[in-house]
């Protein structure tokens, strides 16, 4: 992948993160109203030859705190003498959503979703935490990478990049990224104007800052102690695939040979409260093709015990996230599924992708 | 054995062999709804005791629920005596929130700390509630804790402060008939969890033996998860059986059961991601003294900034998994099995409670 990077030199020359070094820096954002300082921890990863920066981060929504260990890992993992360019991981990028451990900042903010409030400019918690992630984090990189998961009871495992930024460069690099991270379907969408929008992360980045980004949402907390270990395996085997296709590490990223490119999605979750209880075991689930019709789980009253609703697949589907039996409310996590007949649905041959 | 008569339960009456739903009418919320008490009845064909069942008193401990659907669903109450009264959501707006407490300002938001209901907040009313329309007709009592994400337990609570000693001695019994591996007898009333929460009322104040039961946790996988439901639904089965309500036969008793009295909480004392070293699998295993249990991760960082270590020789009466942690949350229990009035009850093989 060819790609202009300008931010290692600035990087480098920088003496908190010198080449061929691994470095830790606290950045203060604000005070808090019960006296903590609030900041953002940025590990910086610098290698010894320049190349192209990218930049990580974890939990923007603080119930999302499944990757954070899986990116310590990853940085543990890297080794500067190996890398052409610099890694920066901010694992906690919103301290304050994840000490409550829930997605959004507890304020009366009227935008309390640190994942649509990049580019914001008031004095809100989660605003100043997307200006200081912006100044911090962005303006220092050539790529983005943004890690989303299931929270506590339910799992994802896709890759999403965005195919509306005004510059089609940007659009065409974060396909290229996206399809490196070596998943056999992509979700390429309107992510800049529709979803998650022009104040998401990877949003503001492509379209403000002309930064590529891709969306990683792979995982989910609560489940078989291995299942979680395999998804941490494919962020892990997903992230040094983007960084080959960037040539930060050597060797060629592991692209599948077939890619299902989607936009459509159709959210399956609960209507009503209750207890969510999967009809098939997740792990047998996650990216299989089920009819329309398909009965997927069902939610059960804890106070009568009594079915209260049934969730089935309303399209023929591919399965993109999966849920094990917990306590719902309406909206609450359970099914998400690829529209397999929505226009735009397609495969690709991954010579077309590179 | 005589035929039951009808029980009236809050207006509603539950005929010998029959299995009603009970929505017993609490107060009214300030989001407009009726917050109701649900509680399943079944009443025996026969007469016998009274057992109550009571969950989610916690709303962040759920675990409980989905085993005492199976138990209901298991039960026929026209081959049963006596009556069961099953309690799955003891507190509606916790379970709502998913929080341990009640989310107002009330100065007793927990209701185990709350009976039997004094004042107007949503817990009095409930705990006043349950104390009306459940505890008072109880012969029995058993309280279903723990469960929320991320750490699993494996014992029962019961007093021994109680001023009837015939109480204490039944509820030691039920505990073992109950089949937990631990039973730790403490000072429920005088102590912990204390004279307002469910088994030091029950106990206490209504002379009934009362246990509280701890069994499994969320977020440990289908194996282990499915293993502690199992746990759960036999082990009310064999108090039924003990009680003589059901024909029967529960599962063998463990080999030995550690009745102890003093524990050590080893909880984090910073927040972080705790890293386990001995998880779901590992609860009810002995421990010596020094084990290294945990690690506290600082997420920012990725130092350990926190080594949690048993304090003294025991049994892992909880452990966790890894996951994001205050300080304070859940992380691993010890029974102490060199406190002086540690005592292992050794059951012959194949021991069982035996039905009617």
């Amino acid at each position: 992948m060819s790609i202009e990077f300008s931010q290692y030199e600035a990087l480098a020359a920088d003496e908190a993160t010198p080449p061929g070094r691994r470095s830790v820096r606290s950045v203060p954002v604000f005070t808090d109203l019960d006296g903590s300082d609030i900041a953002l921890v940025i590990h910086a990863v610098v290698g010894a030859r320049p190349g192209p920066v990218l930049a990580l981060h974890t939990a923007l929504h603080g119930s999302e705190w499944l990757v954070v260990d899986t990116l310590r890992r990853l940085v543990e993992g890297l080794d500067p003498a190996e890398l052409s360019g610099a890694v920066l991981a901010l694992p906690v990028a919103n301290p304050v959503a994840f000490s409550s451990g829930t997605r959004n900042t507890l304020d009366e903010s009227d935008s309390p979703d640190l994942n649509r409030s990049f580019g914001g400019e008031q004095t809100w918690i989660a605003d100043q935490l997307g200006r200081a992630i912006t100044a911090e984090l962005y303006a220092r990189a050539d790529a983005v990478m943004d890690f989303h998961c299931g929270i506590w009871g339910s799992a994802m495992g896709s890759v999403t990049c965005g195919r509306d930024f005004n510059d089609p460069g940007v659009s065409e690099r974060a396909f290229a990224l996206a399809t490196a991270f070596g998943l056999e379907h992509v979700r390429r969408s309107d992510l800049a104007t529709r979803f998650p929008g022009p104040k998401s992360g990877v949003g503001y980045a492509g379209q403000v800052l002309g930064i590529p980004g891709v969306i990683s949402e792979v995982g989910g907390a609560g489940f078989d102690p291995e299942l979680e270990e395999l998804w941490a395996q494919k962020n892990l085997r997903g992230i040094r695939g983007v960084l080959q296709e960037l040539g930060v590490l050597t060797g060629p990223p592991p692209r599948a040979d077939r890619i299902l490119v989607y936009d459509g999605v159709v959210r399956v979750n609960p209507s009503t409260a209750g207890m969510l209880e999967p009809v098939f075991k997740p792990e047998d689930m996650m990216r299989v093709e089920v009819p329309r019709g398909t009965l997927l789980g069902r939610v059960w009253s804890p106070y009568t015990f009594e079915v209260v609703e049934e969730l089935r697949a309303p399209v023929r589907g591919m399965v993109d996230m999966v849920c094990r039996d917990y306590p719902v409310r309406p909206g609450d996590w359970a099914y998400i599924m690829v529209d397999l007949d929505a226009d735009g649905t397609h495969w690709v041959d991954r010579s077309v992708t590179t | 054995m005589a035929d039951a008569v009808s029980l009236l339960l809050a207006g509603r009456t539950v005929v010998p062999g029959r299995h009603e739903v009970v929505g017993i009418p609490v107060t009214t919320g300030l989001n407009g709804a009726d917050l109701r008490l649900w509680v399943h009845a079944l009443r025996g064909w026969s007469a016998g005791p009274t057992v109550a069942l009571i969950c989610t008193m916690h709303g962040d401990e759920w675990f409980s629920i989905a085993p005492l659907r199976e138990l209901v669903a298991r039960i026929d109450p026209r081959r049963m005596s006596g009556t069961l009264l099953v309690v799955p959501v003891a507190n509606p707006p916790a379970l709502g929130m998913q929080q341990r407490n009640t989310p107002d300002d009330a100065d007793s938001p927990d209701l185990n700390r709350a009976f039997p209901g004094t004042h107007t907040w949503r817990i009095d009313q409930l705990a006043r509630t349950l104390t009306e329309h459940v505890l008072n007709i109880a012969d029995v009592l058993l309280d279903f804790h723990m469960g929320p994400w991320g750490s699993t337990f494996r014992d029962v609570l019961i007093g021994d402060d109680y001023p009837d000693a015939a109480v204490v001695a039944r509820s030691e019994e039920l505990a073992l008939a109950f089949g937990s591996p631990i039973i730790r007898r403490a000072g429920v009333v005088r102590n912990f969890p204390g004279p307002r929460s469910s088994i030091g009322y029950a106990g206490g104040v209504l002379g009934i033996p009362a246990l509280g039961v701890e069994v499994g946790g969320a977020g440990f996988g289908p194996v282990l998860e499915s293993a502690w439901r199992k746990s759960t639904v036999d082990g009310v089965m064999a108090v039924l059986s003990a009680l003589g309500m059901v024909d029967d036969l529960p599962p063998p008793r463990p080999a030995r059961q550690l009745i102890y009295r003093t524990s050590h909480r080893v909880n984090p004392s910073k927040g972080g991601l705790l890293r386990s070293r001995f998880g779901g699998a590992a609860l009810a295993t002995e421990v010596t003294a020094g084990t290294l249990l945990g690690e506290v991760i600082s997420p920012y960082t990725f130092e350990v900034i926190e080594e949690l270590v048993a304090p003294a020789d025991g049994m892992l009466f909880y452990t966790a998994r890894d996951h994001p942690v205050h300080p304070g949350d859940w992380a691993f229990g010890i029974a102490q099995t060199s406190d002086p009035h540690a005592r292992w009850v050794v059951n012959e093989p194949g021991t069982v409670d035996g039905g009617r």
